[in-house]
């Protein structure tokens, strides 16, 4: 009789305890976890190190977080040699999983590349050898990453597989909408086409064809009709989906402040192709100093425009808020010339 | 309270490994008067690490390579530190110290110019934060530094006696000058494994911050030693508990708590004279 009443309460604790035990997820961005929520949803409960103002190629040392990594079920990071600390705090952790690199997830694995190096002397300087790490406001290389994330997901727990899937699919609509716009996504009926045509530059043509146009954020990313120059290189993927121009970067090298001569030089260009528009990462403030002192050069302006989700911010939402940043943006005037 | 213990255990033991060797270095630092040796010594191995990525080697890959060239950049560091005290103070040890410091950071900037990292990037990878510390860096780093404090002890006599020189400013002898270096060597090597750790600041925190508490209050150098072992014992216990249970950078919460302590003393002691 003892031994049913032991049985049945640890049944009953079992039961109690099961439906409330989420999968535990540590990223290092703000964005990877916004992500990981649209995939995982209410099965996984989400903590990111990096907030979104905060440099991702840096880490805070607080006991909050390395309980959050020690506990992880997860731990999914951009990669491409963007956050250089992950080791050092993973062997910190001490947890197993991730040390054994079985849960550690690379979300980038398999995303197209820009600025890969042809020459991979590291002393000609390029920090990152597989690439530009900023990956992720370009949406065909975050619908990939979803993709990753959703088959990390799946490895870990595979008894909520149809969950995972099921959300995957219903972002990737959200997104092919956002991007392309109702009237292409419900002409298509297919989103792997439309992202095929995307990426093969022929959108455009298949919209004429079918008597469309293009809509959503690529819609949106034509009134963008100025070239700008960039603080440090995040926004190469978002030039390259929505064929913004990009004329130069104030870095003369990734993580490094120009010269003189290096600052002449753009300056002279931007001067020469009338460029006046100078977009940076918020957390580049601490250098706005500098970025100042280019933009009273170009006789232009500059703006800082957080490249991350906000808290609670969806990535699609990311989305929306930095298009409408960089389509305000052209109305600004520049000083006049005294 | 399981949980803090499996999160902190570590980086409290590392404190300690530090304390242990930094107190008593403090010691001689304060007697030599040459307070900013720790941060020059950093430095001129920062510029080490930094040569050795000029070469072409990687933080990733070659890491015991990048250690080596520091090294050795910081005997260089000890060979100059111990040529360039003068018997007399026209020119102060304190004014070459500074200057090696401010070329050693200059010529870092140059040479991380021309590097794939910043220089900002470069003395983020050198300097540790005591939260994020290895169980395994903790053990290595408590063996060596047992050896170094073991040969200081076995020299206890000829390493005191030339600290106390220094306050006599008497003449030096080559003989005097060859154990300077073995002195200067042996901190540049724990510095820079200390920094790489802790961090700049928390290694000069324990490094002065003690023993001035104990300069202050003893004259006796074994009882000077206890006391800042002590202070700087509790102060890294009571540091790493306010820094998890009010989620605070654990460095900089230890450095406060030190400086807290020293202000304590301060004022204790000026209130007795006063009444």
């Amino acid at each position: 009789m003892r031994i049913l009443v032991l049985a049945a309460l640890i049944a009953g604790q079992l039961l109690a305890v099961e439906p409330a035990k989420k999968l535990k997820i540590v990223t290092t961005m703000q964005v990877l976890a916004a992500i990981s929520q649209e995939i995982g949803g209410s099965l996984v409960e989400l903590n990111s190190l990096s907030g979104a103002a905060e440099d991702p190629h840096f880490v805070k040392a607080k006991p909050s977080f390395k309980k959050w990594v020690s506990d992880a079920d997860l731990f999914i990071q951009v990669g491409r040699s963007l956050e250089l600390w992950v080791p050092q705090v993973i062997s910190a952790s001490a947890n197993q999983k991730l040390i054994s690199g079985e849960r550690l997830i690379i979300a980038s694995l398999n995303t197209k590349a820009l600025e890969v190096p042809n020459n991979l002397s590291r002393t000609n300087g390029d920090i990152h050898p597989q690439g530009n790490p900023h990956l992720w406001l370009g949406p065909s290389s975050v619908l990939k990453m979803a993709d990753n994330i959703k088959h990390a997901l799946i490895k870990a727990d595979p008894l909520h597989k149809s969950s995972y899937e099921k959300n995957f699919a219903s972002f990737k609509q959200k997104l092919s909408v956002e991007m392309f716009g109702q009237d292409l996504v419900g002409v298509a009926n297919n989103l792997d086409l439309l992202w095929r045509l995307h990426e093969g530059k022929k959108l455009k043509q298949y919209a004429l064809e079918h008597k469309k146009s293009v809509g959503g954020w690529l819609k949106q990313a034509e009134l963008i009709d100025y070239s700008f120059i960039s603080y440090h290189s995040e926004f190469s993927y978002l030039a390259d989906e929505f064929d913004l121009k990009i004329m130069g970067q104030i870095e003369e090298k990734s993580g490094v402040a120009p010269g003189l001569r290096y600052q002449n030089e753009l300056t002279k260009k931007a001067l020469a192709n009338h460029v006046k528009h100078i977009v940076a990462a918020s957390y580049y403030t601490g250098s706005s100093k500098l970025i100042d002192l280019v933009a009273s050069k170009i006789n232009g302006q500059r703006i800082f425009v957080t490249v991350d989700c906000l808290p609670a911010e969806s990535y699609l939402a990311m989305m929306n808020r930095l298009l409408k940043a960089l389509v305000d943006f052209r109305a600004v005037q520049p000083p006049k010339v005294k | 309270m399981f949980e803090a213990i499996s999160l902190m255990l570590w980086p409290l033991l590392a404190c300690f490994v530090l304390v242990g060797i930094h107190v008593y270095l403090g010691l001689h630092v304060i007697a030599r008067k040459v307070i900013f040796v720790d941060l020059a010594l950093a430095q001129i191995a920062g510029l080490g690490a930094v040569f050795a990525l000029f070469l072409g080697f990687s933080f990733e890959h070659d890491a015991w390579q990048i250690k080596l060239i520091s090294v050795s950049f910081t005997l260089v560091g000890a060979i100059i530190f111990s040529l360039t005290r003068m018997h007399d103070e026209t020119i102060p040890h304190e004014a070459i110290i500074g200057i090696i410091y401010a070329a050693a950071l200059s010529m870092m900037l140059i040479l991380s110019a021309n590097l794939p990292h910043g220089s900002d990037e470069v003395s983020q990878m050198l300097s540790g934060s005591i939260l994020w510390v290895r169980a395994s860096e903790v053990v290595y780093t408590g063996c060596l530094y047992s050896v170094v404090g073991f040969i200081h002890w076995l020299f206890r006599k000829q390493f005191f006696a030339l600290s106390s020189e220094f306050a006599l400013n008497t003449q030096l002898s080559l003989h005097a000058r060859l154990w300077d270096f073995l002195f200067y060597a042996s901190f540049g090597v724990v510095v820079t494994s200390s920094v790489a750790i802790g961090g700049v600041l928390l290694v000069f925190g324990f490094l002065i911050i003690p023993s001035v508490i104990a300069v202050m209050i003893s004259g006796n150098i074994r009882v000077r030693l206890l006391i800042a072992w002590a202070c700087g014992l509790i102060a890294s216990i009571i540091g790493v508990v306010l820094s998890y249970h009010f989620d605070l950078p654990s460095g900089p919460t230890i450095v406060v708590v030190l400086a807290g302590f020293l202000l304590i003393i301060t004022l204790s002691r000026r209130l007795k004279t006063l009444l």
